[in-house]
Parts: C-alpha cells; sequence; structure tokens
C-alpha cells in the first residue's frame, strides 16, 4: 500500500515537470525562447544574421534582451571572431553599444526602452574579410499606468482569454499542491510502530 | 595648347572617338557609368577619377592625389538621389584593397587616394553616429591612405546602396543594388632596347592592365609585349570596355624612319586602330586604341582559331610603309 502511494507521487511529480517543459514555446537553435525572429541576409558576402528580442512585448523602463545570431548563409556556422556595435534609435533617441567582441556568432545586449512605438535596430559587424550593416525593428506596445482597480495592467495586444497561457497557469498551481497534498496524506496515514 | 601635348592629344583622341564611336567609358578607362534597379526604381552610378589620365608615374609627381567620385542618380529622372549609403569595395587581381562604409547626404561621394607603401588601407573621415559610415565634402573628401593605386593595371569596384533618400532607411537586404566596374590607373614600363646599334629607351604605357614579357627583334625591327586579358566573348559584350596602349619611341632610329607603323593583335592586323602622335620632333608616341566593337570582333576571329591564348593579348608594333591615321598631321614625318 505505502509503495503504491509512493509510486503515485512520483508519477504526479513527474506530470507536474512535463506540464512545465510542453507549454514552454519551441526555441530556436540559436536565439532562445524567441517566438519572433528578424532574419537579414547578404547573399554575396554569404552571411546571415537573426535578430529577436525577450520579451517579445517589450516593457517600458524594464530590461529587453536583444540577441543576434551571426551566421555563414550557406553552412549555418557561426561566423567567429568579430566586433558587433548596436544602435538604438527611435528617430529621436539613440544609444550605442560599441566594440562588442563576439568569439562565436551569437551574442546580446539589454536595452531600456524609454518609450513606446517603432525603434529601429542597426548592427554593424565588422570582421576580417567583411564589414555588414543590418536593420531590424522593435515596436514596444504602449503600457497604460496602473491604478487601484487594475494594480498589474496587461499590455494590449495581449488576452486574458489565451488558453495555453491559462492552462499553463492552471497547471503550475494545480500540479504542485495536488503533489505536496498527495504527500502529506500519504506521510499521515504511515502506520504507526507497535510498542 | 602647345605646353601640353599630351593632354591636348588626349582631348582630340576622345573628342575624335565620341564623334566616330558610341561613347565608352568603362573597363579600361577613368570613368564608369553603370545601372541597376532596387524594387521599382531604376538608377545610375558614375564612378570616375580626377585628374582623368593617371599613370604610376605621374602619381609620384601629382600634387593632388586623384580622387573618385560616386554618383548615384534616377535614371528616370536624371536627378541625384541624397542620403545615400555606400558600401565600397575596391579590389586588384582578385585581393581585396578596401571595403567600407560611406555615406554622403548630397549623394556625391568623393575619395581621395593617397597610395603609400605600408600593410593596409586606412580611411580618415568622419563617421556618422548611426551606421558609422565615413563621409566628407566637396573640399574635404575622404581619404583612403595605403597599398592602394601603387601599381598600374584595372582596379575593380564593387559598389553597394544601402540607403537613398533617408539616412537610416535601409533598402531591404534583397533590394540593395550593386554595381560592378573597372577604372585603370596607367602602368608605366621603360624598356631599354638596341635599335640599329644604338641604346633606345622606349616607354609603354598600358591603362588596362600591366604589360609584361617586352621583347624587340632588332632584326624583323618589331616591338612584342603581353598583358592580361580574358578574351571571353561574353564578357567582354557584357562589359563598358576600353583597351588603350601608349608607347613613346625616341627618334630618330631605324624604327621611327618610316613615320609610319603597322600593329597585330593575338596575330591579327589592327593597324586601322593605331593612332600616331608625331607632333613631338624628338619622339613618336603610338596609340592602340582598342574599342568594344573591335574587340568583340577580335574575340570572334580568335573563338575560331584553336589556337589563340584565350588569357593575353599579344602586341607587336613594326615600322610600316603604308600611311596611317594620325590626329596631328596628315602626313608621315620625315626623320
Amino acid at each position: 500500500m505505502v509503495m503504491k502511494k509512493s509510486k503515485l507521487v512520483v508519477i504526479v511529480v513527474m506530470l507536474t515537470i512535463n506540464a512545465f517543459i510542453t507549454s514552454c514555446p519551441t526555441s530556436n537553435a540559436h536565439l532562445i525562447d524567441s517566438t519572433r525572429i528578424q532574419d537579414w541576409k547578404n547573399v554575396k558576402d554569404n552571411i546571415e544574421i537573426q535578430f529577436s528580442y525577450k520579451p517579445d512585448k517589450p516593457i517600458i523602463d524594464a530590461f529587453t534582451e536583444l540577441q543576434f545570431s551571426v551566421t555563414n548563409l550557406q553552412t549555418g556556422e557561426h561566423l567567429k571572431d568579430f566586433v558587433a556595435r548596436v544602435v538604438v534609435t527611435n528617430g529621436q533617441r539613440l544609444f550605442k553599444f560599441e566594440n562588442i567582441t563576439v568569439s562565436d556568432g551569437d551574442f546580446s545586449v539589454k536595452y531600456i526602452f524609454p518609450d513606446d512605438g517603432t525603434h529601429q535596430v542597426i548592427l554593424r559587424v565588422n570582421s576580417n574579410h567583411l564589414v555588414e550593416l543590418a536593420s531590424f525593428q522593435v515596436f514596444v506596445p504602449h503600457q497604460s499606468p496602473p491604478s487601484i482597480l487594475n494594480p498589474f495592467p496587461s499590455s494590449p495586444g495581449t488576452s486574458d482569454n489565451d488558453l495555453s497561457i491559462l492552462a499553463s497557469k492552471i497547471l503550475a498551481i494545480v500540479l504542485p499542491v495536488a503533489a505536496v497534498t498527495a504527500l502529506i496524506v500519504m506521510i499521515k496515514k504511515k502506520p504507526k510502530r507497535h510498542g | 595648347m602647345l605646353q601640353n601635348p599630351i593632354g591636348f592629344i588626349l582631348a582630340i583622341l576622345l573628342l575624335s572617338f565620341s564623334l566616330t564611336f558610341t561613347p565608352v567609358f568603362g573597363d579600361g578607362l577613368f570613368e564608369e557609368k553603370l545601372s541597376a534597379s532596387f524594387g521599382d526604381r531604376k538608377a545610375n552610378l558614375v564612378i570616375k577619377m580626377t585628374p582623368p589620365v593617371v599613370t604610376t608615374e605621374t602619381l609620384t609627381g601629382l600634387a593632388r592625389k586623384p580622387v573618385i567620385e560616386f554618383i548615384l542618380s534616377d535614371s528616370n529622372t536624371n536627378k541625384t538621389f541624397s542620403h545615400v549609403t555606400y558600401y565600397i569595395t575596391i579590389e586588384k587581381t582578385g585581393k581585396k584593397l578596401l571595403s567600407d562604409w560611406f555615406h554622403d547626404h548630397a549623394g556625391n561621394l568623393r575619395i581621395q587616394m593617397k597610395p603609400s607603401n605600408v600593410s593596409q588601407v586606412v580611411v580618415y573621415g568622419e563617421q556618422d553616429p548611426i551606421l558609422n559610415a565615413y563621409g566628407g565634402t566637396a573640399d574635404s573628401p575622404v581619404i583612403a591612405a595605403g597599398p592602394i593605386f601603387l601599381e598600374g593595371g584595372l582596379y575593380h569596384f564593387i559598389v553597394r546602396i544601402a540607403t537613398v533618400d533617408y539616412d537610416r532607411t535601409m533598402l531591404p537586404d534583397d533590394k540593395q543594388p550593386v554595381f560592378d566596374g573597372y577604372l585603370s590607373i596607367g602602368n608605366v614600363e621603360n624598356y631599354n632596347a638596341t635599335v640599329g646599334g644604338k641604346d633606345t629607351q622606349i616607354k609603354m604605357t598600358s591603362y588596362y592592365d600591366k604589360l609584361r614579357n617586352v621583347t624587340f627583334d632588332n632584326k624583323e625591327m618589331k616591338l612584342g609585349f603581353d598583358m592580361p586579358f580574358d578574351w571571353n566573348l561574353s564578357r567582354i559584350r557584357n562589359v563598358n570596355i576600353f583597351v588603350h596602349e601608349e608607347i613613346t619611341i625616341p627618334k630618330p632610329n631605324n624604327f621611327t624612319s618610316k613615320g609610319t607603323y603597322s600593329g597585330v593583335v593575338n596575330g591579327i592586323d589592327v593597324s586601322k586602330q593605331l593612332v600616331l602622335d608625331n607632333s613631338n620632333p624628338k619622339e613618336d608616341v603610338i596609340h592602340f586604341m582598342l574599342p568594344k566593337d573591335k574587340l568583340v570582333s577580335l574575340a570572334g576571329q580568335m573563338t575560331n582559331n584553336s589556337q589563340s591564348s584565350m588569357d593575353v593579348m599579344k602586341f607587336s608594333l613594326k615600322p610600316s610603309i603604308e600611311i596611317m591615321r594620325t590626329n596631328m598631321t596628315t602626313m608621315p614625318s620625315m626623320s
């Protein structure tokens, strides 16, 4: 009986872990946790640059990670040993990340967007045999200020009715609770030793 | 006019060619006019050198080094584009000499070349804060200093356009037009020949590529030299091309005594393509002038002859008894 209950606990815990894994979005081999990848290709110089950002709906005055992956267009191999320069601008403000040394193709920078709207991200890659310029866009959605009735407003474009998010939330809360409850019940029902 | 006979003669030559031939500027001269499209727009790019005629000899004496100008214009309106960002690569015989980004708000980019014997080319100019592209002004052009234009021959220019009209609105990666052209630095070679028992220095200037294998046969009184050249007929048909070789021979001697010459290229007579400048009593200057239609004709003849070398142009020059075309006199000079 005890063995059966132990097995039950193990199964429940494993289901919980599996629920977390399957609720995560699929990830790109180079850019992690990205659902929106922008692509820049230069066929003549045989170079491909992928860009993404996290979170995919940036929040004003919070860090957004700008992710880049520079590869050989034909082979997919990372471009090695180059210096990158990233400029973020909305036409009025300008912020530069200079002299970024990259040894193996992938790198990222963290930027705080001060306002909403469309921002341009310009990457310059300097290597031994080429100097490439690529342009990408980041859209920062408008965010309503918090109020007493809605202290944690979500950005426009998100939906509380999103089934996958709701299911993830339920699983994230219910399954661990169920696992812990089962464990407690099992411990309480453990047969007492006779003197 | 007489103080600068060479410049005057070249001006006459160019004028005569513009009247008798379709203007040919390009592969082998000092200016290129190229076309490309991007999206639904079409653009012309002019790449030109000032001064127009530059040789390895004149470069050392020039107070102001040559300036390469890039002018991008709309094919329909002929209006120059503004806020142009250029990615310019300059190669020679497959070796990359310069490759970088340049920008001009007016669209008219000027780069001054300062040849020097150092390891690599360094660019001097103001860099814009967004693209980090080099820019200059009409009075203060961008400078490229280093091992560029040190040797004569053909320089390959590959120009990609990344922005037009606005400084930071980049054209999509698959819509950036690429222009491919060549400019020529005259390569000067001096050759000491024994002509009729007399030491004679012959100066040869190639406005296409470097000359080699220079020989002089005293018996046949024949001067011969080679130049690398790709005789591929499709290639010649698809580019603007002009081959110009200049031979300066002091006189009087047995070679210049007749005052006329005949020329051969790869075994084919091209005497009608020779122009003689005998305005200087001390020397004859003979020009081989081979425009595109002549090169196409020669290439066609060579294709039919399996023994022809398809990667070299073999010149030979010897005195002739026939009267040849001159731009300065109608009668051959008597030396």
